[in-house]
């Protein structure tokens, strides 16, 4: 009895420690780097082809894109750093960068307006839309198809109000959605066929499920719906309130982008010889203009 | 690709050299899978052990008086309050919630950064040295003080008394309960998985995001990864285990 | 730490409430079916056919040596999977709790089944001859004489393993439920990706769990003494 009474005490007395997670220094991420030495980065490792393992290593778009980026993150900071990951999740990819513990994180993040009340992004350095994969049938089936049916996302997934969004705006019946821990879980689910459909950016699904076996396309058993029903944009996420950082965050990514080498990573994983090519067409690196 | 699943399940997936913090060593981060659970095994069972035998010692002997003033006795007190109330916790609180206050607690509170697995390890070893004390304390009660008295009379000193009489007798007592935790701790380390640390469940899930046809066969090899040792152990601790004439204090107390 | 947005009546507050409530059924179900489980191996174990016998030595040795996290994943992800392959037909979703309590269940049932079978082990031979002798049918004999004096042997480990059946309720974190269905730590996890800290869920799932088992310690081992009182004197 004494023990445990003296037990809820501590508890209260944790309770009165400072939080340290409501407000952390903003602005001050610069100088946090050049006093460790580090540059923290919060990598997703789940989701093709942004960080996913090949053969066991870690590789993709995301994965490419850090190292460049942190090369020439050393001539703005001024003093040399080491690069260090830390896996996130989907969970912890925003919560992370928010209360510090990352210095930037790059896992296939849509820069959406609920985020940026947490946190901000770095010019988007990646575009997409979502679209739901499905078994494949004859003819081939497109979004409205999907009306009432049950859809899996993954947790945490921007699809979530978006697909509801698109199916109100034309008056179907939003499908049931259920969640799934990560791309791989939720197209195991489909082939099971627990549930109808997988929806999340296109390019997530249709790497997911080409490299794991399951061809995507007319002679293979998944399909993509056609139609897109939201358009999104990459980018890196950098803890809120840092003006100072985010710009040579973006400095850093406008660099890749006018040095060549930018184009040289996004046609590696997203050129027409990609499991998923996604054509650069119009988008640019921001800010377009050089100077 | 069945052998690629075993290999992967018995060591874990080659990290980017980025993701080694050089704070801590290499060796250890680098490893998963099943190496590193019985990484995390090992090592919480020897710093725990470590810190359980010096639990129990202190509750034994009593922490040192440094000094008899009243601010001394409340200093003593609180610490003793505050030993007892961890204590009290990590036995009486579920594993899950021990693993994720060690994993989200240090840079929630203090802002300091840890690689997951020296926290696996400290969060083991304090489980472990908690268990470990109470196990201590019934092996030495169940002594019992003819032994020790007959030979103090005999002119033995306290030190070969407790070497020779109080600690091959105890040792034969908690044999059983000794290799239990040791079981314990290896199959409860499972629930790092929820933290991401890369021990044998967490790779298992992982192929999930990488491998999703597989999935099932990697589930059944962890399962028996974990059964079979499990199993060849709690043999080995059935054999050992000394019949005794009282009944023994230490089943009820290792299962809370 | 901030705890303001705690106060009673709050949607946190609200969100740990029906964690508390997930805990407890949770809790209570795993245990029910755990008890059912445990007594049909407990048959087993005292069958007279040998094939039973090796079928409950069998139940004990596999669930009580396969930790509870592999065990829900496997159940929850891996079977669903195996069905398909297996019987051609997809297997039905939406069972997930139902899963969880199942594994639940398992592992305490073979906790279950192996104290029992100690406690009837430890029932004086001449019982079971002096009821034979007596006449009473076998079925009899296991209702009045073995089982109750079994459960009284052993009442305080049962009620240790009820207790830690309760706390391994936690383990609901690896199985994807809907939120209505997340016990407390669950429901912690839920705060958290909203608050995006973890220490004051955890505080407070901590001292859920810690009062849980302060008031099911009082009240089983209260049980339990009353049980081992009764030992020796004869009542029923």
């Amino acid at each position: 009895m004494f023990l445990a009474a003296s037990t809820l005490l501590a508890l209260g007395l944790l309770a009165g420690a400072p939080h340290a997670t409501a407000a952390p220094e903003a602005g001050k991420t610069i100088e946090k780097i050049k006093a460790d030495g580090r540059l923290i980065v919060g990598i997703g490792q789940e989701a093709a082809p942004f960080g996913y393992r090949e053969n066991g290593q870690l590789v993709g778009y995301d994965v490419d894109i850090v190292r460049a980026v942190a090369k020439r993150l050393e001539t703005y900071i001024g003093s040399p750093i080491s690069l260090q990951f830390m896996a996130v999740t989907d969970e912890t990819r925003i919560s992370w960068v928010q209360s510090g513990q990352v210095h930037m994180s790059l896992s296939h993040t849509n820069i959406t307006r609920k985020r940026l009340a947490n946190i901000d992004f770095s010019v988007p350095y990646g575009w997409d839309g979502k679209s739901i994969l499905y078994r494949n049938t004859k003819p081939p089936r497109d979004l409205a198809d999907f009306a009432g049916k049950t859809i899996g996302i993954k947790r945490s997934s921007s699809a979530e109000g978006e697909i509801k969004a698109y199916f109100e705006s034309k008056g179907l019946a939003p499908p049931v959605l259920k969640q799934y821990d990560n791309h791989g879980a939720g197209i195991r689910a489909l082939l099971d066929q627990q549930i109808d459909g997988f929806t999340d950016d296109s390019s997530l699904i249709i790497a997911t499920a080409t490299l794991s076996g399951s061809k995507v396309g007319p002679d293979g058993p998944l399909s993509v719906a056609a139609t897109s029903y939201s358009t999104a944009m990459f980018g890196i996420g950098v803890p809120q309130d840092d003006s100072r950082w985010r710009n040579i965050v973006n400095y850093a990514l406008h660099d890749l982008w006018l040095s060549g080498e930018f184009q040289r990573i996004y046609a590696k994983w997203f050129g027409p010889a990609s499991v998923c090519p996604l054509p650069l067409g119009d988008h640019r690196m921001e800010p377009f203009v050089n100077g | 690709m069945n052998d690629s699943m075993l290999a992967t399940l018995f060591f874990g997936f080659p990290l980017p050299p980025e993701m080694i913090d050089p704070r801590f060593p290499a060796f250890i981060q680098r490893a998963g899978g099943l190496l590193l659970t019985l990484w995390v095994t090992a090592a919480s069972l020897a710093a725990g052990g470590a810190l359980g035998a010096l639990l129990a010692l202190a509750r034994r002997e009593g922490l040192p008086a440094a000094g008899s003033g009243p601010v001394d006795r409340i200093a003593r007190a609180a610490i003793g309050l505050l030993a007892g109330a961890i204590v009290y916790s990590v036995r009486n609180l579920p594993i899950m919630i021990i693993v994720l206050a060690t994993f989200y607690l240090p840079y929630s509170l203090l802002q300091i950064r840890v690689p997951g697995v020296v926290l696996a390890i400290a969060a083991f070893s304090l489980y472990t040295a908690v268990y470990l004390a109470e196990i201590l304390r019934s092996g030495f009660r169940a002594v019992g003080s003819e032994l020790s008295d007959a030979a103090r009379v005999l002119g033995m000193s306290r030190t070969q008394v407790f070497m020779r009489i109080e600690l091959p007798i105890a040792l034969r007592t908690m044999r059983p309960d000794l290799l239990n935790l040791a079981i314990t701790v290896f199959k409860d380390t499972s629930t790092l998985s929820i933290v991401a640390v890369a021990e044998l469940t967490y790779v298992a899930r992982q192929m999930l995001a990488s491998r999703p046809l597989d999935y099932e066969l990697a589930l059944l090899l962890v399962l028996v990864l974990y059964w079979v040792p499990s199993t060849l152990l709690s043999m080995l601790a059935t054999r050992l285990a000394v019949p005794q004439g009282r009944p023994s204090p230490m089943r009820t107390s290792l299962e809370a | 730490m901030d705890f303001s947005q705690y106060v009673f009546g709050s949607p946190y507050f609200g969100w740990l409430c029906r964690g508390l409530l997930m805990t407890l059924i949770i809790a209570t179900a795993s245990a029910l079916a755990a008890a059912l489980i445990g007594y049909w191996v407990l048959r087993c174990r005292l069958s007279a056919q040998a094939a039973w016998r090796h079928a409950g030595v069998a139940f004990v040795a596999i669930f009580r040596n396969l930790p509870l996290v592999p065990l829900l994943l496997f159940l929850t992800f891996g079977l669903p999977g195996l069905w398909l392959e297996l019987r051609g037909r997809p297997f039905p979703s939406g069972y997930e709790f139902h899963l969880l309590i199942l594994g639940l269940a398992l592992n305490t049932a073979a906790y279950f089944a192996e104290i029992l079978y100690a406690g009837v082990m430890a029932i004086g031979p001449e019982q079971i001859d002096a009821s034979r002798t007596l006449g009473l049918p076998a079925q009899a004999i296991r209702r009045w004489v073995i089982y109750p004096q079994a459960v009284r042997i052993v009442a305080p480990a049962l009620a240790l393993r009820f207790i830690h059946n309760a706390k391994n309720s936690t383990m609901a974190l690896v199985v994807p439920l809907p939120v209505g269905l997340m016990e407390v730590v669950g429901q912690a996890g839920r705060i958290a990706g909203q608050t995006f800290s973890w220490a004051e869920p955890l505080v407070f799932a901590a001292a859920i769990h810690l009062s849980l088992g302060l008031v099911l310690g009082w009240a089983l081992n209260g049980w339990a003494s009353r049980e081992c009182a009764k030992i020796g004197s004869g009542a029923r």
